[in-house]
């Protein structure tokens, strides 16, 4: 039977995101069925990653947001009190009107600042609703014509640097430690919808109490969770603050979990999760990303991630992350957590940006043992390494793959339909690994009630 | 009714969170960095007065890129220039030397990109900037646009095979 293939606009729309609901599933789902829509469907999401970038690179600047926003704050304050009065039409004055009364406005200004000389306040006023975190102790300072001030607390999506030793109090709870000198930002993450802290330069401490806190270093966001504790040292350039942008990207930041445990999402396509325990420790760069564990060695198993339809990969994404689950099972009884809606929004933010195709870095976790069987049309094939043991079914050109860190966590994953070619291949164990072997009498068997010649 | 304090509230809230991509796309649409405060402004300014129709359970983001669509229209309108700048700033500014070597490829990319973007009719442009600033689904900009929604998406896919030709010499 031919396959009917999406119209080529239809992947172009997918692969820019416009698509909601069904129609994004079904075509993902053909995406998993076809090499040829899956090529060129990857190769508009490169050039969609590129068109991006060109677009809101360039039209995203932090002091003139910032000016917009204070500007359409300050008019919000005057619309409750004069909302009854009929409103001007901003955009119908000519543009010299305008000028006109700026002009005015400073003369007026310019008189009472003489008339009236103000005392130079100590600290720069911060508003109740820009107020992105309170300080503890030290002092914070952001940009003010040019100039780092201190300022009564940290702005919301500013960059601000310690002026000394500054402990801030964490919006949603939790605190963090900046060294002197150190750039960071509190905003929005849009991601997740949660208040991140970004470290720029640096080098810090952050305290998770009852809930989790976002810290984004480089290119990796980091889900400390409750109870956690994360060192960060961060080498970027933040000694100029015009040059400060919302784009800016350290060299080189790393992060080392002091105490519990934490998730790396690293924004790159090309890297996916990375559960972070006690002592282990992650390293960006722009050119790469590293987990290490509390002996500096790579951390074994990292995933790699990039948006793909494979709907078999994103569940294993799904598994490890469900993995971690398990693995902080012990932190709840400690502590109230909101463990299980963080875990929610983050599988949902994980589904939101499409399936993943997930890699296994075998980095450090060498191949222990394979097979391989050709019975007729289809094709089986186990293997193990150091750290998983792995099975794969090949039958029209498409191909389901398992891997996971036991045999019997391997056949809970191969669907029951499947179970029939799981049980050609056998694991035995070997000290701490395992070897994949095949199980001649059950082939023997299935070749028979199948009409298939015996495999050599 | 909303009481006024309850709408400045609101819609403070939503400034915060929302001002930065709403600023890039009047950014990209108008070209200037003081007509998108104008644009930031009037368009917060139009959500004050309309508060009262929008309805929470809709997504906030969507309502506020409508308007300010609106607004950038009627800008661009009133004062008979709809234009991408020229004068954005230069990427590399400020951190040249920061940029590495690698990054190099990426950035010729761009500047592709950049170039071949300028060249696509402005429907087209206005198509990335709803989706990338807004977030806005074929379907939400085919409502914007008064196109139909597969309008949208063979718009889009035409004006992005030209620069398809271009990255793939």
């Amino acid at each position: 039977m031919t396959m009917q293939h999406p119209e080529p606009h239809d992947l172009t729309a997918l692969a820019y995101d416009l698509l909601e609901g069904p129609e994004r599933e079904q075509l993902l789902t053909h995406l998993s069925r076809c090499d040829t829509c899956r090529a060129t469907y990857d190769s508009f999401r490169e050039e969609q990653a590129l068109v991006r970038d060109a677009i809101v690179r360039d039209a995203r600047s932090g002091p003139a947001e910032a000016r917009a926003l204070e500007r359409t704050l300050v008019m919000l304050g005057a619309q409750s009190e004069t909302a009854a009065k009929p409103q001007a039409k901003l955009i119908a004055l000519p543009a010299w009107v305008w000028a006109a009364q700026a002009a005015a406005i400073v003369v007026v200004a310019l008189t009472l600042f003489f008339v009236f000389k103000p005392v130079e306040p100590e600290f720069l006023p911060v508003a109740e609703n820009r107020r992105g975190a309170d300080v503890r102790s030290g002092t914070a300072l952001v940009v003010d014509n040019g100039v780092w001030k201190p300022a009564e607390a940290v702005p919301y999506d500013t960059w601000t640097k310690a002026g000394n030793e500054l402990t801030i109090e964490l919006p949603d709870g939790g605190q963090a430690t900046l060294a002197a000198d150190s750039v960071f930002s509190i905003a929005l993450d849009a991601t997740v919808n949660a208040p991140v802290l970004t470290v720029l330069a640096g080098r810090g401490e952050v305290h998770a109490d009852a809930k989790q806190v976002l810290v984004r270093t480089g290119d990796a966001r980091i889900h400390t969770l409750p109870g956690g504790r994360l060192l960060i040292t961060v080498e970027g350039d933040a000694g100029d603050a015009a040059a400060l942008r919302s784009w800016s990207m350290p060299r080189d930041a790393q992060t080392q979990v002091k105490q519990g445990d934490a998730l790396v999402v690293p924004a790159s396509r090309r890297y996916g999760s990375i559960a972070l325990r006690d002592g282990e420790s992650l390293r960006w760069t722009p050119q790469d990303i590293e987990a290490r564990d509390a002996d500096g060695k790579v951390v074994k198993l990292a995933l790699a991630a990039v948006p793909s339809a494979n709907e078999d990969d994103m569940r294993r994404l799904q598994v490890q992350l469900g993995e971690l689950k398990l693995r902080l099972d012990h932190l709840a009884e400690r502590h109230d957590l909101h463990r299980e809606k963080w875990f929610e929004e983050l599988f949902q933010s994980h589904n939101r940006g499409g399936a993943f195709q997930v890699k296994i870095n075998v980095e450090g976790a060498g191949l222990v043992s394979s097979i391989a069987l050709a019975l007729g049309e289809i094709g089986v094939a186990a293997w193990t390494t150091e750290l998983e043991v792995g099975f794969e079914i090949t039958r029209d050109h498409s191909r389901l793959r398992f891997t996971e860190t036991t045999p019997e966590g391997l056949r809970k994953m191969v669907p029951g339909a499947e179970h029939e070619l799981f049980e050609l291949v056998k694991f035995e164990r070997e000290g701490k690994q395992y070897k994949a072997l095949k199980d001649s009498t059950r082939i023997a068997e299935y070749c028979r009630k199948h009409n298939l010649p015996q495999p050599r | 009714m909303a009481q006024d304090a309850d709408k400045k509230a609101s819609l403070s809230k939503l400034a915060v969170l929302h001002h930065g991509p709403l600023f890039g796309y009047c950014r990209r649409r108008l070209g200037t960095e003081a007509e998108a405060e104008d644009a930031l402004q009037e368009t917060f300014m139009r959500a004050f007065k309309y508060f009262d129709s929008y309805d929470p359970a809709r997504d906030a983001r969507k309502w506020l890129f409508g308007i300010a669509h609106n607004v950038c229209v009627e800008i661009a309108r009133a004062r008979k220039k709809l234009t991408i700048s020229d004068d954005l700033p230069d990427p590399s500014d400020g951190g040249a030397t920061a940029v590495a070597l690698e990054r190099l490829a990426h950035e010729e990319s761009l500047e592709t990109v950049r170039r071949e973007l300028e060249e696509l009719p402005d429907r087209s442009r206005r198509i990335l900037e709803l989706r990338f600033f807004g977030q806005l689904s074929s379907k939400e900009i085919a409502d914007l646009e008064g196109m139909k929604e597969t309008a949208v998406r063979v718009a889009l896919h035409r004006a992005l095979e030209g620069l398809r030709a271009k990255l793939a010499r």
